[in-house]
């Protein structure tokens, strides 16, 4: 009895389409993301339905709801923030739009104070970050 | 005299290497990037100078109600309770006073009522810094 041959092995999965994918995606990644140096806390910025959209290339300091501030990624101390900022829009002469991005959840107190202090600073606009409402809220 | 004969040429380059690079680069970016779109909500901080003459006050306390110059409302109501101030002219400012506990989501509310309002920037003052 002759059994047929067994078919030759099929040559291996082509990895060129893969690679194309893996680069489209790479280039996404790159133009749509944005890198920020992170605060080192959470923020969950407050819920706003009118709001603008934000300056580019703003500066931003962080608001956690313990009351700690962050610049640029780093803890600093209230006296610290205002000789950070002025130091950072000098070398940069970057625009003078500072945002804060504050927890939803810190006291009206530390947002006021943290005001006061920029309002000292070289930067001309102050804003508060805002994250849209989402749609089934 | 023998002489070796050349290496064959490998043609072509050797994807793998390459590919590993770029799924790193991809996964790096991936975890990075930020890619929510944030809003801005414009502040205007406490500032000593200034007159407030003709100012309209709103006071928000600890529990998020809400008092348009010493009358109790609800923030439903800002927008109605508003107007007829807002047609005054010159313009009245808006000073808004909020509690000092009051957390920043419920003060954000607030400033979101009278920006559909039109009153674009509110002044920001401490509480107890007037006293109506």
């Amino acid at each position: 009895m002759r059994f047929p041959a067994l078919e030759p092995r099929r040559p291996r999965e082509p990895i060129g389409p893969l690679v194309d994918i893996v680069f489209l995606l790479l280039v996404f990644f790159l133009l749509a993301g944005t890198l920020e140096p992170a605060p080192p806390f959470t923020v969950a910025p407050p819920v706003a339905e009118s709001s603008e959209a934000p300056a580019d290339g703003a500066l931003r300091v962080a608001l956690a709801r313990d009351g700690r501030i962050a610049f640029e990624g780093r803890l600093v101390t209230p006296d610290e923030l205002a000789r950070a900022v002025d130091r950072r829009l000098a070398e940069t002469q970057a625009t003078p739009v500072l945002q804060i991005e504050a927890d939803g959840a810190v006291a009206t107190r530390d947002l006021l104070a943290l005001l006061a202090r920029l309002a000292r600073t070289d930067a001309s606009h102050l804003e508060l970050v805002t994250l849209p409402r989402e749609p089934n809220q | 005299m023998r002489l070796e004969p050349l290496p064959r040429r490998r043609h072509g380059l050797r994807l793998a290497p390459l590919v590993d690079v770029v799924f790193l680069l991809l996964i790096f970016f991936m975890l990075v990037a930020r890619l929510e779109a944030p809003r801005t909500l414009a502040m205007t901080p406490p500032s000593g100078d200034g007159t407030l003459t003709g100012a309209v006050l709103l006071r928000i306390d600890r529990a998020a109600r809400l008092d348009l110059n010493g009358t109790r409302i609800g923030l439903a109501q800002l927008p109605e309770r508003l107007a007829p101030y807002l047609e005054r002219q010159p313009r009245p400012p808006v000073v808004v006073q909020a509690a000092p506990d009051l957390p920043l989501q419920q003060l954000v509310d607030v400033l979101d009522r009278l920006a559909a309002s039109g009153v674009a920037k509110p002044l920001l003052i401490e509480h107890g810094a007037s006293r109506p």
